[in-house]
């Protein structure tokens, strides 16, 4: 790129994040593109033809680009020519996609969009190294703390094992292994990034997982277990959007909102398919049967009703199990039909 | 509540064989049983009285197979005998109960110690006694064979009885065994036959030194030896009584099914609830288990030197059970309890086994028989006694009126221990399970004043 006193136009290879790759500076016009060597460009393909396209500007210094003979064509800002098209470029930074190769093309005189401040992928994410780790930490606390209410009395020091080396390796292993996809796709190993989704987002749900069926099984308010799934689910989700906006190259604009909405339908579809699929086995729409959790004495905050009471709510169960059996009768009476 | 497969192997499985012989058998392990069968028969010398009787009931013996109705495969084979100059055969319901509860699907056929066949009708069922009643199609064609008289009196224990049948499809025989009087802890009265009984044989007669009717082969303990059981005679001449001038059933027998569970559940219900709980032994709790007049009781507890949870359970079983068809039983009731002591815990540690055994417990879900269980929750007071009961309830689909009950509970009072308990009833009816419910929930208490307790 010497001369730049010289340059009348720029092409630029763009690779697949939408990086320029390299670029070419163009000092006269006519510039062709295609695999024959006397070409200004030489693209190296071989879905390309020999003289794929021309660019030169007509008597008014518009710039056009020809079509040669070619049977793949080319792509214009994503529209299609084909060999003896002609098409005046109007707007520098043109998109060109011959062959494999995507190019852009800029010229002279162009208006430049404003300076963007520098800012890293869901920068609102971000806690920085120290207080993400520490968050990691807390993390850990909870669950040993989860891992010593599982073992017996007087455990050895080698039943502390799988979670001593478990825990903190799985999260490391969790944080690298997302940091590889940000590396492949943002050429940035984004570790600490990581890290400040993952330690937050698995003590949200380790905090939830626990405290959930606690205060439902204190009131005695089943429902907040039953909420407590979907809060679970919920958390686990928001966990894998925020990895992947640190992942997927700059999404912005339509990518964001593709990102989104690609989310909710998981979520939305996820549940239902999921929710169906109980109900043919369940007959409920709950995930829960019933609060398995029971109460700390100490904790326990609802009042013991008599016994008549409760057998006066299972009165209610009577006319729904009716109803089922009369379905399943009048089903069955298809079946037979259909036969 | 801790799932223990140890008990129940070592206690409460083996369970009843039905004898009724099916097409799903392999042949290779059909094979095993029958060779044995015939070693045993060999090594004991049959009696003359057995001679006598195999020579005299040889034509009053035939093999009742259910066959397909589009093809001659059979999918079950018992035996059955003659009860009526007319023609009237006994068999176990369970051998004809495809044909019951499938009448569209699948026929019944007769064949007889010397090869005849004929097709067979189905003229009444008794369910609760696992007996039919069955007539050949054509009215002339057991004529002038005669037919087995019913004892009227009960023999003496002890006495030699004779089983008949066609054991594995292999070909009729007898088998000799003793008369044990009535099986101990049966709600369903079934006599106890000290003698062998195989699949095949089931509705075959078990017969006197005069050859007459004591009972009707029906099970058999496979976890034991020579274990067997026969439905009283006097069943099959009640059955016969009833049913002699019937006409024979076309229809699925669902609706006949249902009214005489419905009478059994009743009189079920009506004896379990008017007998007072046992005691559990419980120092702090009055924990509701059975008596053991028609349900058996098994207990276990943990290691001493367990450093962890610390427990006692018993598990109540009825063993009288109804056949409705391969894939339904009902008609019973069960009970169990654990009780925790976590003093060696402390209460986090303890807290979490406790809810842990409350979650790990099934009901049913949606299948062919039944509905899903549909549970209401609360946490009730006994006598001043917190207590989490859990109720649910699924109903028959092909038995309207009938439910399956489960009460599941856990005392709440104390941090390091506790007490969890479940009781089902398999179908009774909403009323009767509203009422189990109750007497079950009301069986828990303190075992003595609350102001003593801490």
């Amino acid at each position: 790129m010497d001369r730049p006193e010289d340059r009348l136009a720029l092409i630029e290879w763009i690779g697949r994040d939408q990086r320029v790759v390299r670029s070419v500076d163009v000092h006269q016009w006519p510039v062709t593109l295609g695999r024959g060597l006397h070409n200004t460009i030489v693209l190296d393909d071989p879905q390309v033809a020999e003289q794929h396209a021309r660019i030169e500007p007509d008597d008014n210094g518009q710039l056009h680009l020809s079509v040669g003979a070619t049977r793949n064509g080319l792509w214009v800002d994503h529209r299609h020519l084909v060999t003896g098209d002609r098409l005046p470029l109007s707007v520098s930074g043109v998109a060109l996609h011959v062959g494999s190769a995507q190019l852009r093309v800029r010229w002279q005189g162009e208006a430049l969009a404003p300076e963007e401040v520098i800012a890293p992928a869901g920068r609102w994410l971000r806690l920085g190294f120290w207080p993400a780790a520490g968050v990691a930490l807390v993390w850990l606390v909870m669950l040993a703390l989860q891992f010593w209410i599982g073992l017996d009395p007087g455990a050895e020091v080698s039943d502390w094992l799988p979670f001593a080396l478990g825990a903190p390796l799985g999260l490391m292993l969790w944080c690298a292994l997302w940091a590889l996809g940000s590396k492949v796709f943002r050429h940035h190993f984004d570790f600490v990034g990581h890290l400040s989704v993952a330690a937050p987002g698995l003590l949200a749900m380790t905090v939830m997982e626990w405290l959930m069926p606690q205060l439902a099984a204190s009131l005695d308010w089943p429902w907040i277990a039953e909420l407590g799934t979907w809060v679970q689910t919920a958390l686990m989700l928001a966990l894998l959007w925020a990895h992947l906006r640190l992942v997927l190259p700059a999404p912005r604009g339509r990518a964001l909102g593709a990102l989104n909405t690609a989310f909710v339908l998981l979520a939305v579809v996820g549940s239902s398919v999921y929710l169906t699929m109980q109900h043919r086995t369940t007959e409920r729409w709950s995930t829960q049967l019933y609060l398995g959790t029971l109460p700390m004495p100490a904790l326990r905050f609802d009042r013991a009703e008599p016994v008549d009471r409760l057998l006066e709510s299972v009165q209610t169960l009577r006319a729904p199990l009716e109803a089922r059996v009369r379905k399943a009768a009048s089903d069955e009476d298809e079946d037979s039909a259909e036969e | 509540m801790r799932v223990d497969s140890f008990l129940r192997s070592a206690g409460l499985a083996g369970g009843l064989a039905l004898l009724c012989g099916t097409a799903l058998a392999q042949p290779g392990a059909a094979s095993a049983p029958a060779a044995s069968a015939a070693a045993s028969a060999a090594e004991a010398p049959v009696s003359s009285a057995a001679q006598r009787i195999v020579e005299r009931t040889r034509a009053r013996l035939v093999q009742v197979r259910t066959l397909l109705k589009t093809q001659d495969s059979q999918s079950s084979v018992g035996s059955g005998f003659l009860v009526s100059e007319e023609g009237h055969l006994i068999t176990n319901f369970h051998v004809v109960s495809d044909v019951a509860l499938q009448p569209d699907r699948h026929r019944l056929v007769y064949a007889g110690a010397d090869g005849e066949q004929g097709p067979l009708q189905l003229l009444a069922v008794d369910v609760i006694h696992d007996l039919a009643l069955l007539k050949p199609v054509n009215p002339k064609a057991f004529a002038g064979r005669g037919a087995l008289s019913f004892r009227a009196d009960t023999p003496a224990r002890g006495v030699r009885i004779y089983s008949l049948g066609n054991p594995l499809d292999v070909g009729f025989a007898v088998m000799e065994g003793s008369y044990n009087g009535l099986a101990e802890r049966g709600f369903i009265p079934t006599l106890f036959f000290g003698g062998s009984l195989s699949a095949g044989m089931s509705g075959g007669p078990a017969v006197d030194d005069a050859g007459q009717l004591v009972g009707v082969n029906v099970a058999a303990r496979r976890d034991g030896e020579q274990v067997s059981f026969l439905v009283p005679a006097q069943f099959a001449q009640a059955l016969l009584a009833q049913g002699r001038q019937a006409k024979p059933m076309t229809t699925p027998a669902y609706p006949e099914v249902t009214r005489q569970l419905l009478a059994h559940q009743a009189e079920l219900t009506r004896r379990f609830i008017a007998q007072p709980w046992r005691s559990a032994g419980h120092v702090k709790y009055q924990i509701p288990v059975p008596q053991e007049t028609f349900l058996r009781c098994w207990g276990q507890g943990s290691p001493t030197a367990e450093r962890g949870l610390q427990f006692e359970r018993s598990d109540c079983e009825m063993d009288s059970r109804v056949f409705i068809s391969g894939s339904l039983s009902t008609g019973y009731l069960t009970a169990r309890h654990e009780a925790y002591d976590g003093r060696k815990l402390g209460a986090l540690r303890f807290a979490q086994r406790y809810s842990a055994s409350f979650t790990n417990e099934f009901f049913g879900s949606s299948n062919r028989q039944r509905t899903a269980a549909q549970c209401q929750e609360d946490t009730v007071d006994r006598a001043g006694l917190p207590l989490r009961a859990l109720v649910c309830l699924s109903a028959y689909k092909k038995l309207p009126g009938l439910y399956d009950l489960s009460v599941l509970t856990a005392t709440l009072d104390q941090s390091t221990a506790g007490a969890q308990g479940r009781f089902d009833a398999y179908g009774v009816s909403f009323d009767n399970a509203l009422l189990l419910a109750r007497h079950y929930l009301e069986g828990y208490a303190w075992t003595a004043p609350k102001t003593v307790s801490p």
